[in-house]
């Protein structure tokens, strides 16, 4: 508002007294930080007003223009005397009704600029024809219906004119709400002064689109607000969320929300939580209707929710101004309006009942047409989405690796481990070079052989201590190393303690100034996680299953988040 | 008595300090029949009354205003 923008134009012709509506509209608009102008036409005189090409209409050059006719203007006499005209009649009085108005719009298309939002007309809460209206042909509500249809018919195929439900408007209301009968017989008055707040409320939902003002991003919390409960605490079993009265809110929410996802909107999460618990949910729950590819950018972290928000801005390339948040938590809600004022942040319901009513009633992501781009736009963006995670995993895998103090340590087999040692052998099935199984004695007398080393591998991080989680077996003659067996505990891989274990065997080797390792992979139903680790660490195949190493020139590095220790 | 003048002075657009039981359309010029209306509208939603057609037309000046409301059952407190 600093460099005195141009204001928005809003020219407003009606049927009856409707200049109580200027203020309301005016505050309504600046309630979005929108200047703006109205000017209303003279009482009842939107048909000359627009069909005369040099009325004030044209030169106040409008953005937008409103033309508001009711019912009763259009039907006149014919309201108390329907009941009294033959069937032929009345639907000639119908289709005459409705060339009067689309005749109004074409002459408006072709002197007007802007937009043109027209009413459409209000079906009555009674009939003259009682109770029979619907039992006759063609009764008077059949008659405003036939107006209602024709109009969005006329312009349908108009990009600039929209019909504005003001039926349905009223009906949302309460249509005896919307009328004041003493306003009516004192000043012809057609709509409740009481109402005209809440109706400039609904032209908003046309003037944000118009004025770019519309948003493009929902970001949504998840315990509470996609689900019932808390995932971390209760698990994916223990949510709230399908087919039960306390699960089907969250359900049908959900329900909702996909449909703005083909209406164009895009998805966001922005969650305090166990990226695990949660994204077990998202994959794998059988009432989850939002799964991960409806999601543009997801944050499942312990950071704060208004650095998530920034990120996923950043992250989905567009502005805070253009994101809306839902969060079932208040402190969290009062944060961003402190904080991130440009983000829209919902009101949300305590009663998780109200979620879908809450939603649906928000015109912030209403949009004036849907291309076909804008239907696929959700899915486009979690395609993206999916590519950078590969990018970005190994930056953030290394500062998680760093930060868990991770210490290896490598050292012989003694009396004590080797029961351990064994029974690794016989348990470890994925990350496993050969599977042999091996009893205590066949590793003690491997042991005594004189040429077959014995060594075992513990780990522990900060968070505690593994034990002992590795061992392997490498049989040395001559200048050639054979490793017999080299297996790792399931629950410490994806930490490159598999490399760091094989590294420090070549260094051993190197020291030893042995010529040649001899590595084997005998391949299993299930150890897959192994197949490749010979081959990554330089490796030749060599026949089947085996590989070989000049240790000579081999790199044993050691990853930077691994402290080894050995004996 | 002093909210009822803060209401109707407000849409008046005036000073609340200077509406007398006698100010009307003619000693206020703001006070035209839209203004009037406006009047109509806003004391029923702050009083939750709703006005007979008779009683609107029966206001002439500030006075009748609140002789309808004292008909009505309010208390409007001198100042």
């Amino acid at each position: 508002m600093s460099d005195s923008p141009t204001p928005f134009r809003i020219a407003l012709l009606s049927s009856f007294t409707f200049d109580g509506i200027v203020d309301e509209l005016r505050d309504a608009c600046t309630s979005i930080g929108l200047p703006s102008e109205c000017w209303v036409a003279p009482y009842n005189q939107y048909q000359q007003t627009i069909l005369d090409e040099t009325s004030q209409l044209y030169r106040f050059r409008p953005d937008l223009t409103i033309l508001f006719v009711d019912y009763r203007s259009v039907f006149g006499d014919a309201l108390w005397s329907w009941n009294e005209m033959k069937i032929e009649d009345r639907k000639n009085v119908a289709d005459q009704k409705v060339k009067e108005l689309t005749d109004l719009i074409d002459a408006w298309a072709s002197r007007g600029s802007g937009t043109l939002l027209v009413h459409n007309l209000e079906i009555p809460t009674s009939s003259p024809l009682g109770i029979l209206e619907t039992k006759d042909e063609f009764g008077f509500h059949d008659a405003i219906r036939g107006v209602d249809a024709g109009l969005a018919a006329h312009v349908r195929h108009l990009s600039n004119v929209f019909v504005f439900d003001f039926d349905a408007f009223m009906g949302a209301m309460g249509k005896r709400a919307g009328f004041d009968w003493k306003m009516y017989y004192l000043a012809d008055i057609k709509f409740n002064p009481k109402a005209t707040r809440a109706l400039a409320d609904a032209y908003l939902g046309y003037i944000k689109p118009l004025t770019s003002r519309n948003r493009k991003c929902l970001v949504l919390d998840l315990d509470n607000t996609l689900w019932g409960g808390v995932v971390g605490e209760a698990g994916s079993h223990g949510i709230e969320l399908g087919p039960t009265p306390t699960g089907r809110p969250f359900w049908e929410f959900q329900k909702y929300l996909k449909s703005f996802v083909a209406r164009g909107v895009i998805l966001a999460i922005n969650s305090k939580n166990n990226p695990d618990d949660a994204l077990d949910v998202l994959r794998n729950h059988p009432y989850m209707v939002l799964r991960e590819d409806q999601f543009a950018a997801i944050r499942m972290n312990w950071e704060d929710k208004i650095a998530n928000m920034k990120a996923l801005a950043e992250e989905i390339n567009i502005g805070l101004d253009s994101m809306v948040f839902f969060d079932d938590d208040p402190f969290n809600r009062a944060l961003m309006r402190e904080l991130l004022p440009e983000v829209l942040t919902l009101e949300v319901p305590n009663d998780p009942a109200k979620y879908v009513s809450a939603i649906s009633e928000m015109t912030d992501f209403n949009i004036l047409q849907l291309t076909e781009e804008d239907r696929k736009k959700g899915s486009l963006y979690a395609a993206e989405r999916k590519r950078r995670d590969v990018r970005g995993q190994h930056a953030s895998l290394e500062d998680f690796l760093k930060q868990l103090e991770l210490v290896v340590r490598v050292e012989a087999a003694t009396d004590q481990t080797i029961p351990r040692i064994a029974q690794l052998t016989q348990k470890t099935n994925q990350f496993t070079m050969t599977t042999r199984r091996y009893t205590e004695d066949d590793i003690r007398r491997m042991r005594e052989s004189g040429t077959t080393a014995v060594v075992a591998l513990s780990a522990s991080d900060r968070f505690g201590d593994h034990g002992l989680t590795g061992a392997a077996m490498v049989t040395q003659e001559g200048g050639v190393w054979t490793i017999d067996s080299l297996l790792l505990s399931c629950r410490i891989l994806g930490k490159g303690i598999e490399n760091v274990f094989l590294s420090h065997l070549i260094r051993e080797a190197q020291r030893a100034g042995a010529m040649e390792i001899v590595g084997e992979f005998i391949p299993t139903a299930k150890n897959s996680p192994a197949e490749s680790l010979y081959r990554d660490s330089g490796f030749r195949a060599h026949g089947p299953n085996h590989w070989r190493l000049d240790v000579t020139n081999a790199k044993t590095d050691i990853p930077p988040w691994i402290t080894l220790l050995t004996s | 008595m002093h909210a009822l003048k803060a209401v109707v002075a407000k849409v008046l657009g005036v000073d609340p300090s200077f509406l007398v039981l006698e100010s009307s359309p003619k000693t206020i010029a703001s006070w035209d029949s839209m203004a009037g209306l406006k009047m109509i509208t806003v004391l029923e939603t702050e009083y939750h009354v709703e006005f007979t057609m008779d009683e609107v037309l029966s206001v002439k000046k500030f006075g009748d205003i609140a002789d309808i409301l004292r008909l009505r059952g309010l208390v409007l407190i001198p100042d």
